[in-house]
């Protein structure tokens, strides 16, 4: 078929006519479009007016909001891209309209030319209307951009232009895509079936399945495939179907990140490297060829179809196969795949009333059963496959090198900033495949669980259960605690009276694990971070992995990035960046001009100090420069630990050139002298405070701190210790001794925090050596020097178990007896003794 | 000419037509005859392009009509439906068909609308029913195709109407060499505007002539013979050159026979018929006892 035949002018007329017989339904679109687009850009620079009127000081009277109109053009605008079914449907009446038939059959034309004319006639209804808005909306939109009185705004000319051209564009480019695929797919659909009913069930049913099976499923097999993570893997869905573009839209354009439209984070400048617009173009080239892919094979099956195929539910099956298997399939999904008999047998109802309506009766039903048994065994099957494989294999796989052209790593750095980097250099590519290689190397090992400890766990010898017990009273009684094989506490084998005890006295989190040949190996993994790792090829692909790591490896990924010039420069300019631009006002070109008056607030745990300085340009420049030296210089192994966090940046004491240039010429003292803020907020049962980076949980007067001593760091664990309740507690089994006690009430705590503050000021948490203590606070960890622990402890020890008790339970003794607060059943008293014996 | 040539068609398990051979001549008035099912309109969709046959070939003018633009164009369909055409003004449907038939002739569309006065613009689904079918044989003659083909085209209309649209379609005929393919139950409306036709029956035909061909070509016969005492049986008669149906009633022998009369007549006088009354019959009865011979007639009911 040549593209002269296809416009011949009998196709052309058929076009026309075809335009003319819906035109009803353009009117209707066109009215909606106009409501959509042309109003939003009226509202959006009506409230810009709005804004300035009130910035400038003059007074309008009351508040004017204009969302509802905003929401009348988005409701419009949507529903006039939703109709788009009735005009596919509309323009292809001889597929499902039997009166049609024999009249749009016998007209001089080829089949080709008719599904043209037909398919360009439904574009003109459903699509020019809104290019005609979208005209009209530019118009409004650029006039508003030289019209508007952007002096009296926060924002400046060129910075509104460049929003508006670059969403606006993004925008309307991918609304247009969305709906000609929307609109295709229809026709497809309609292709595939005899009737309406089918044509607008089939089109709204498999709109949804085809993102949400894709969705289902990948989530089921990140969960179960170590090392994919859903966050990097969801993107085609974005090629799913016209709702998937629109989210994969949606989530270009707020920055990377669905939930929020901000990304002012330390990621930011980082974002931009594979950021939004090489995305958009690479998103709308597969549109494109998503959309003639499906164009052809509605053109395709058109020309195959015979006219009296119509009022047959389907006409071709397989729309109709792939609808049911994409159902079955998301329905095991979403309860649980195959092994649950309650996602079969809700499957088999849906799939076998769809064969029912598609066959209009039970004909043959023994068949639908066969073939619902079929798609349920398949399903299991390959998802029994992609586990057994470990995703084919892609879990293990680590990308050559030298097909590698940037690799990003996403971790958190020390001060709990989610960091992202990029890097290019060959041998930093290099190192990190290094580290890669031995996380993977663990992860067979440990037979690729999520984490090892799983595994670790299911290989123990023992569980050793400990509870703790009250009485009718609320009082406590006594720590209980036995050891018991792993088989015993196997729900599905344990005895009647294990299984009462088990669910009605014991929690999950009393179980200790223990005495087993692989006990240290279980330690070694109970501390974890996560990386995420990112290759970027050649070819333009994208490999990327979700990994935990345990603490060695850890330290080896802080080894690879600190020091770098990224990682210095990230930083530096996140600082001088943020810095300044706090200090600043901007002008109409977009330069910054700064306030003199500079200020700065710096942290340290809870305990905060504002500086004031005479802030210049120059100022901040040798403050990036001096702190990116300082970076640039770092050794992960001696940071000396944090002299100050402002906002995410972590300032180590041993950043000697930027605590020069905060000391002695911005004013800055060193917090030697600890301030206790944030005490006034726990009397007002505060429930949670922050440190550096990290946040503590208090729990209304209660503190929980743990030391552990040299010897007993390797039993600790950051997923055994949490908030106070039902901590495991190890000290007869770990063959050591393990110290902690609860400081009593804010008025104790008053006094134990200086201490605190000190320790943790000195305490650096990825540096774990042979004589580093460790101290737990309300379930943050920080490895502390040894000589800095021993004076705390020497301190602390005044504030011993007995004189906690005796006033909480003069405190809340009858809290506990009414059961008013649950905070209290679950405070755990231990043996003071051990702690006094430090 | 419109040919069929082996022309296979089958809707799912069903054949509705079986290797069917037709041909039609340039200008004749064709009537398709048939049982309900018999594959009338089957025919006519096959030859206006909207069907495609499964097997031989379909042609007009010895072009193949599927998808065939050409083929076409010389060829216009009216069903037995007008409900497609509610949307529509009389003018906008002129313009719809105009756009498609190069050979539209707006002289005779006026000519035609003139003489039966129907409203320009009004909505054909305001139309009665017999206005809704001058309507659409006004187009579909004005769009001057060489081939007219007519599916059930005169159900439901009154008698004057009926009259109105057969005078238009004949003078049409006459005219110009248009060739009138019409499928009809009513045999009298086949008999009276029709030159040939065929009967079809599950998907084969069962005879195509000319209709001055089936005149006297069928007798009904009355006959007592003389040996009064006998009963004569089918096979006493195997002169008679077809026999389609053979009753006795006391001794009333009733013969339904083709043939002409003399060579009836010949066939049966060696048995001394006392009485021997022939009679030809009409299409209709010809087409209830050739059918008969198939295995349809009303006796399933009896």
């Amino acid at each position: 078929m040549t593209a002269k035949s296809l416009i011949n002018p009998l196709a052309v007329r058929n076009l026309g006519c075809a335009v003319k017989e819906n035109k009803k339904l353009m009117i209707v679109i066109s009215i909606l479009h106009l409501l959509g687009i042309p109003m939003g850009s009226v509202v959006i620079l009506v409230q810009f007016w709005l804004d300035s009127l009130q910035q400038d000081g003059y007074y309008y009277s009351g508040y004017v909001d204009l969302a509802g109109y905003m929401v009348i053009a988005c409701c419009c605008l949507g529903a006039a891209l939703l109709i788009g079914m009735i005009a596919a449907t509309g323009v292809f009446q001889e597929l499902w309209k039997k009166t049609r038939v024999d009249m749009i059959y016998s007209l001089p034309m080829t089949g080709s030319q008719r599904f043209a004319s037909h398919y360009l006639a439904g574009t003109v209804v459903y699509v020019l209307p809104y290019l005609i808005a979208c005209v009209l909306g530019w118009l409004i939109l650029i006039t508003g951009g030289f019209v508007l009185d952007f002096e009296a705004m926060d924002t400046t000319r060129s910075f509104y232009f460049e929003i508006l051209f670059k969403y606006y564009t993004i925008g309307t480019i991918g609304a247009f895509l969305l709906m000609m695929l929307y609109y295709t797919t229809t026709v497809l659909f309609t292709v595939c079936c005899g009737t309406l009913f089918e044509s607008i069930y089939t089109t709204l049913l498999l709109n949804c399945l085809v993102p949400g099976t894709f969705a289902a499923v990948l989530a089921v097999i990140c969960d179960n495939v170590t090392g994919l993570s859903f966050e990097y893997l969801w993107h085609p869905i974005g090629y799913t179907s016209p709702a998937g573009g629109l989210i994969y839209l949606l989530y270009l354009t707020s920055g990377g990140d669905l939930y929020s439209y901000s990304y002012h984070d330390l990621t930011a400048s980082q974002a931009t490297t594979h950021g939004m617009i090489p995305a958009f173009i690479r998103w709308s080239l597969v549109m494109v060829l998503l959309i003639a892919a499906v164009l052809v094979l509605a053109w395709h099956l058109y020309r195959k179809r015979r006219a009296e195929a119509i009022g047959k539910p389907y006409v071709y099956l397989l729309a109709y196969y792939i609808m049911l298997t994409l159902l079955t399939v998301l329905i095991l999904t979403l309860f649980a795949v195959g092994m649950n008999g309650a996602a079969i047998l809700f499957a088999a109802v849906v799939y076998l009333i769809m064969e029912v309506v598609r066959k209009r009766g039970f004909r043959k039903f023994w068949l639908s059963a066969v073939s619902f048994a079929c798609t349920v065994a398949i399903t299991i099957g390959l998802f029994a496959l992609v586990n057994a494989t470990k995703a084919f294999g892609s879990v293990y796989r680590i990308p050559a090198a030298a097909a590698v052209t940037s690799v990003r790593l996403e971790f958190t750095d020390m001060p709990a900033a989610s960091v992202e980097l990029e890097y290019t250099d060959k041998e930093i590519i290099r190192q990190v495949q290094e580290l890669h290689r031995d996380i993977v190397a663990d992860m067979k090992e440990y037979d690729d669980i999520r984490t090892p400890i799983d595994q670790l766990m299911e290989e123990m010898d023992y569980r050793i259960l400990r509870y703790d017990n009250y009485d009718y009273y609320g009082e406590y009684v006594v720590n209980q605690a036995g050891a018991y094989g792993y088989s015993e506490l196997d729900p599905e084998t344990m005895s009647d009276d294990m299984k009462m005890m088990y669910y009605d006295y014991w929690y999950e989190d009393d179980l200790i694990y223990a005495d087993s040949p692989r006990f240290e190996e279980y330690y070694q993994y109970a501390e974890t971070e996560w990386l995420d790792i990112t290759y970027y090829t050649v070819t333009g692909s994208t490999v990327h992995r979700s990994l935990n790591i345990n603490m060695d490896q850890y330290c080896k990924l802080l080894n690879i990035v600190y020091g770098t010039e990224l990682y210095a420069q990230m930083y530096a300019d996140f600082l001088y960046d943020n810095l300044g631009n706090t200090l600043s006002e901007y002008n109409e070109d977009g330069t910054r001009k700064l306030d003199p008056a500079g200020e700065m607030t710096l942290e340290n745990l809870e305990v905060s100090r504002t500086i004031h300085f005479l802030c210049t340009e120059e100022l901040l420049e040798r403050l990036r420069d001096a702190y990116y030296s300082d970076l640039l210089e770092l050794d992960p192994a001696a940071t000396g630990g944090v002299y100050a966090m402002w906002r995410e940046c972590p300032i180590w004491n041993n950043c000697t050139a930027t605590i020069a240039i905060l000391e002695e010429e911005m004013g800055m003292e060193p917090f030697d002298a600890v301030e206790i803020i944030g005490i006034a907020d726990l009397d007002n049962n505060e429930h949670e405070f922050y440190t550096n980076g990290s946040y503590m949980e208090v729990i209304q007067d209660t503190l929980d701190i743990r030391i552990y001593t040299p010897e007993t760091v390797r039993f600790a664990s950051k997923s055994g210790v949490g908030i106070a309740g039902h901590q495991p507690y190890v000290k007869s089994h770990a063959a050591a001794y393990t110290d902690r006690y609860h400081s009593p009430g804010s008025t104790a705590m008053r006094e134990v925090y200086p201490e605190l503050y000190k320790l943790l000021n000195a305490a650096v948490r990825h540096e774990i050596t042979e004589n580093s203590y460790m101290i737990v606070v309300n379930g943050t960890w920080w490895t502390v020097p040894q000589e800095y622990a021993e004076a705390v402890i020497a301190k602390g020890s005044g504030y011993a178990e007995e004189q906690y008790w005796d006033q909480l339970t003069e405190d809340y003794e009858w809290q506990y007896r009414s059961g008013e607060d649950e905070y209290y059943d679950d405070i755990i008293i231990e043996d003071s003794a051990v702690f006094a014996a430090q | 000419m419109m040919k069929l040539e082996g022309a296979v068609k089958k809707f799912g398990n069903f054949t509705a037509l079986d290797g069917v051979d037709l041909s039609i001549p340039k200008g004749t008035a064709f009537g398709l005859l048939g049982s309900n099912g018999a594959g009338k309109s089957t025919i006519l969709r096959l030859f206006s392009g909207i069907y495609k046959q499964e097997a031989g070939t379909v042609l007009i003018d010895d072009e193949p009509v599927f998808d065939n633009v050409a083929a076409k164009q010389k060829v216009f369909f009216i069903n037995d439906e007008t409900i497609q055409f509610g949307g529509y003004t009389l003018l906008e449907l002129k313009k719809f068909y105009k756009q498609f038939y190069p050979s539209f002739s707006e002289e005779i569309f006026q000519k035609l609308q003139s003489a039966i006065q129907l409203p320009l613009n009004k909505k054909i689904s305001k139309f009665s029913k017999g206005m809704k079918r001058q309507a659409i044989v006004i187009v579909g003659l004005a769009c001057c195709t060489p081939y007219l083909l007519l599916d059930e085209a005169f159900d439901g209309l009154d008698p004057t109407m009926r009259i109105i649209v057969k005078k238009m379609v004949v003078d049409a005929m006459c005219e110009r060499e248009l060739t009138v393919v019409i499928s009809s139950h009513n045999l009298k409306e086949i008999n009276e505007m029709c030159d040939t036709a065929a009967l079809l029956h599950k998907g084969k035909i069962v005879f195509n002539r000319e209709l001055d061909s089936f005149k006297g070509s069928v007798h009904k016969i009355q006959a007592v013979f003389a040996d009064r005492e006998r009963v004569f049986t089918r096979e006493d008669f195997k002169d008679v050159p077809e026999i389609l149906h053979f009753s006795r009633t006391e001794s009333i022998y009733h013969i339904i026979a083709k043939g002409d009369e003399a060579t009836i007549r010949k066939a049966l006088a060696p048995y001394q018929p006392i009485v021997a009354d022939l009679i030809p019959l009409s299409l209709e009865e010809i087409f209830i006892y050739e059918l008969e011979v198939l295995g349809y007639d009303s006796k399933v009911f009896d």
